[in-house]
């Protein structure tokens, strides 16, 4: 994932939104240069029913450093509890600082 | 109408609950605008993915100046606001998305990249000017679209009705009063194509009937549904079978 990801360049991240599906049970973002864990989200299901109740997201004014030269893994844990298939996807939406960010002119000018 | 919030599904709803900067009280010079989906009649259950959908738009310029009751402006189902001019000179720092077209600035690297929507922007205070919040720039005059979708794995043997209320919210850039950290968003994800020989990716128009369902932003990675019929588990689009309880992608 570490090719999908494509990071332009060392950032930081500053907000994390988690994406799964029923039976979930966390996805981490792993960083295999440092060996650490980025951010581990958890969730909590719905009982007796089906579903995710609630999906921990990330949020950090300071954010979490992140290295183009680094390789990252993420890993996602299903318990699948129904005894038949269940669809299944884990994705992480990063939100990272930009550097090279310029305003367009005509609001530059203001 | 009754609502069931269990089976409401607002695609990147999460997004929406970005709060960077310190609190404060100075968010009264945000500004929103409220999107209602149509109303989704379900009367069967609906996996992942396969639930009644739809796509609105919606211009952050037809937002109404911020009011004393802090009510957002409403954008009706199924039309867009009603802007007609592009005002070049607003824009705005935002904080998350729906999926947009927008292009943002290109970067040092000259390539174009698929930017978010709006939402929320500014928590820093003009008197806590010392600490920057972060947002996502979007130009106010962009079409954002706002996808929505409903799904069903509890509810049986009755029909309701569903409807999505998305509120995004927003700060014009002449309107802040500290620095805004710009962000960009990357999707942290991977395929793992479960069987066949190849997989769809990178496919900037996919569509659930020939490439498989996604719930991906932009671009999409998604094996064929036949192609994921007989599965282990998938970080991105697949199945998970009893008794396989993870999944490590590189």
């Amino acid at each position: 994932m570490t090719q999908y990801l494509g990071l332009p360049y060392d950032t930081t991240i500053h907000y994390i939104a988690v994406h799964l599906h029923p039976f979930a049970e966390s996805l981490e973002l792993r960083d295999l240069t440092t060996r650490s864990t980025v951010f581990k989200s958890r969730t909590r299901g719905l009982g007796d029913k089906i579903g995710l109740s609630r999906v921990e997201h990330f949020a950090s004014a300071e954010g979490i450093p992140v290295f183009q030269g680094h390789e990252y893994e993420l890993v996602s844990v299903y318990d699948n509890t129904t005894g038949e298939d269940q669809d299944s996807m884990a994705v992480m939406f990063l939100y990272l600082a930009e550097k090279d960010f310029k305003k367009p002119g005509a609001i530059a000018a203001q | 109408m009754r609502a069931h919030p269990q089976i409401m599904v607002s695609w990147l709803a999460g997004l929406l609950a970005l709060v960077l900067g310190p609190a404060s009280t100075a968010v009264a010079e945000g500004r929103s605008v409220e999107i209602l989906s149509k109303t989704y009649t379900i009367e069967r259950k609906y996996r992942s993915m396969t639930g009644p959908q739809s796509m609105q738009q919606v211009l952050l310029s037809a937002a109404s100046p911020p009011s004393s009751s802090g009510s957002p402006a409403t954008a009706p189902p199924s039309s867009a606001p009603t802007a007609t001019r592009p005002d070049r000179k607003s824009s705005c720092a935002t904080r998350t998305s729906t999926s947009t077209s927008r292009v943002t600035p290109s970067s040092s690297s000259g390539r174009r990249r698929r930017a978010t929507g709006c939402s929320r922007s500014r928590r820093a205070s003009r008197t806590s000017s010392s600490r920057t919040a972060s947002a996502s720039p979007c130009c106010r005059a962009s079409r954002s679209r706002s996808p929505t979708q409903v799904l069903n794995f509890n509810a049986e043997g009755a029909a309701f009705d569903v409807r999505h209320k998305v509120e995004i919210r927003f700060v014009r850039d002449r309107d802040l009063g500290t620095p805004m950290k710009p962000l960009f968003m990357k999707a942290a994800t991977g395929l793992k194509l479960l069987e066949g020989e190849n997989g769809y990716y990178g496919v900037s128009q996919p569509t659930a009937e020939q490439h498989g369902e996604s719930c991906l932003v932009g671009q999409q990675a998604s094996p064929t549904r036949s192609k994921t019929s007989s599965a282990g588990s998938s970080p991105v689009t697949g199945r998970s079978r009893p008794g396989e309880r993870s999944i490590t992608l590189r």
